[in-house]
């Protein structure tokens, strides 16, 4: 009998409330309101925050990366020929020979091979490679023979006096290259319509289309060793649009007054009748077909695998790029009762200064000689956050280029 | 689980969604219009008056833009953002302290802020009115098994108590609210 009541109780209680609305007091919204703003402004400086020091982190790896790849190298070639205790330049003359003669014994005995050494320059120690050939020599015999107080290097052929050896003129030849290039790019953009309150962001979409993109710029190139090449570089890339003939609606604008607002995929701009005309909130214009151009300096930087076949080698690398806006325009002519105007060079507004790509990239290069090489580069970018801000499309640019570039090996 | 699915089509909801994880303020303004006032028709039964109530559903929608992107649109929204203020409401009662009171039956009528004679006579209101008058830990385990369809397990984990206590609650819960509802149901018993 307990149970029946019990259940009676929560049937009415299930019933009668199971529909049951209350409105909540306005100034709830406007607590959450608040609160929300709080977190958008926390929101946005961290963001902010974070752009600063991936920009910061990736101009760092770009400028420290290769000094300490190089730095590295260097170290790693004079650890391979010299013992550590070799650095002691407190060392008698015949010891630090003996231990010379000793690394290079001890790691090519009976091998012909090329190997680093030790020479020394002045009071100064460098590396540097050449073919040591089959060394076999026990180096004790020769500190008997009481030999100069120089470096040596001990080989097949006899010792050789290492002072007289020349360094090479490039002792990183090939190491660096330079490739000046010009891309085609077939350009789109991945579109989010964020903005559900917007009803006109399909419109915007369907009405522009990309009509020429390209980059113009170099990359250079920092080969680790014989399979890994880092890249970096700077490009210059423009990107023109033509956008359909529309009608523009009057808005207030950032500045509290009334101008025709114009939207593109990427933004919007203002567009300004002469002086005399006044247009209020809800006016329109139209516009002709537009022209809008956006244009970006890029700075990648690309680990790459390198492949080599006889006189071709083939790259194939992925990275990452900063991008920064240097201008976006949009040009048009407006049409509004009893006038015509031409607009130029408007700015498009709501775009980030920065923004940044992932890429992923080929190179095929046909090597003319050891020092000119001409290459063919597909490449594809994708930004990796929208473009722009406050705008009622968000826009993911991407593109699938084409390149050709002239490679010069310093 | 006892609300309806508000009647808002799937396309507009996603693109909603799709707004406030973009912090579109008109969107997340629209999605308050939408669930705020069946949202606080629970919190009001979760918590002991409407001020209450209502930082509680401040709590919830804070929290709930905050996640949005955790939402998979597999399930209901609804039943997810319900999920989001019980928890809101859960974390205000363990962030309180409770003395656990026991009360004899024949005193419940001095914890009832209206007392009302017959069940007929009471408006949705005056039954909220009604839960919200019972002790913290009574209203806590009884929202949990009657709307929320919990298991006394379930209720024992989430309120940190025994499961016995949870049964000995709902138990009180119920028999203080029985007393209210019917002199019917006071000679039943």
């Amino acid at each position: 009998m307990d149970e029946q009541i019990n259940k009676q109780v929560d049937k009415i209680f299930q019933d009668s409330l199971q529909s049951h609305r209350e409105n909540p007091a306005a100034e709830t919204w406007e607590v959450i309101e608040k609160q929300l703003d709080k977190e958008n402004e926390k929101a946005y400086a961290i963001k902010k925050s974070r752009n600063r020091w991936i920009t910061y982190g990736l101009l760092v790896i770009l400028i420290a990366g290769p000094a300490t790849i190089h730095d590295h190298w260097k170290k790693h070639d004079i650890a391979d020929a010299i013992p550590t205790s070799t650095h002691n330049r407190n060392l008698s003359g015949d010891t630090q020979i003996k231990r010379i003669a000793s690394a290079i014994n001890n790691q090519a005995q009976g091998k012909t091979v090329k190997k680093n050494y030790a020479v020394q320059y002045g009071r100064d120690w460098v590396t540097e490679t050449k073919e040591v050939g089959s060394v076999i020599e026990n180096h004790e015999l020769y500190a008997e023979q009481n030999l100069p107080a120089k470096p040596l290097l001990v080989t097949g052929q006899g010792i050789q006096d290492l002072t007289v050896i020349k360094p090479e003129k490039r002792p990183f030849k090939n190491r660096i290259s330079v490739m000046p290039y010009f891309s085609k790019e077939f350009a789109g953009y991945t579109l989010s319509d964020d903005d559900a309150t917007a009803a006109n962001g399909k419109e915007i979409e369907e009405r522009e289309r990309n009509v020429f993109s390209a980059s113009l710029g170099f990359y250079l190139d920092y080969r680790i060793n014989k399979r890994w090449v880092i890249q970096s570089g700077i490009s210059y890339s423009w990107s023109n649009s033509v956008i359909d003939s529309a009608k523009s609606y009057a808005v207030k604008d950032d500045g509290g007054g009334v101008q025709f607002k114009f939207n593109t995929i990427s933004g919007y701009g203002y567009l300004q009748p002469s002086s005399t005309i006044q247009p209020a909130v809800g006016d329109s214009v139209l516009t002709a077909k537009a022209y809008s151009q956006l244009h970006y300096l890029t700075v990648p930087l690309i680990l790459s695998y390198s492949l080599q076949m006889n006189r071709f080698s083939l790259l194939v690398g992925a990275g990452a790029s900063i991008n920064f806006l240097t201008s976006a325009t949009v040009e048009t002519k407006i049409y509004g009762p009893g006038f015509s105007q031409d607009e130029s060079a408007i700015p498009i507004k709501g775009l980030k200064k920065i923004n940044y790509g992932v890429l992923v990239k080929a190179e095929l290069e046909y090597h003319m000689n050891s020092t000119w090489g001409i290459s063919l580069t597909p490449c594809f970018k994708n930004t990796l956050s929208p473009i722009n801000i406050h705008s009622a499309l968000s826009a993911y640019p991407y593109n699938i280029g084409i390149g050709i570039g002239l490679h010069y090996r310093l | 689980m006892f609300e309806k699915e508000q009647n808002i089509p799937v396309r507009e909801l996603q693109k909603l969604i799709q707004g406030c994880l973009a912090r579109d303020k008109a969107c997340q303004r629209r999605i308050y219009d939408i669930y705020g006032p069946s949202m606080m028709s629970l919190c009001l039964r979760y918590s002991k008056n409407r001020e209450e109530a209502e930082e509680v559903l401040q709590d919830g929608f804070l929290q709930m833009y905050k996640c949005i992107s955790q939402f998979k649109n597999n399930g209901s929204f609804e039943g997810w953002l319900r999920k989001i203020m019980i928890n809101c409401a859960l974390q205000r009662f363990r962030g309180k302290i409770h003395r656990i009171v026991l009360i004899p039956l024949n005193d419940v009528q001095s914890f009832l802020t209206t007392p009302t004679d017959h069940m007929d006579r009471l408006s949705e209101r005056e039954l909220i009115r009604l839960i919200q008058s019972l002790p913290p830990i009574y209203r806590m385990v009884f929202n949990l098994y009657v709307f929320e369809g919990l298991k006394h397990r379930e209720i024992a984990s989430l309120l940190n108590i025994t499961e016995g206590t949870s049964k000995s609650n709902l138990s009180d819960a119920r028999s203080i609210l029985k007393k209210q509802l019917t002199p019917d149901l006071k000679l039943a018993r």
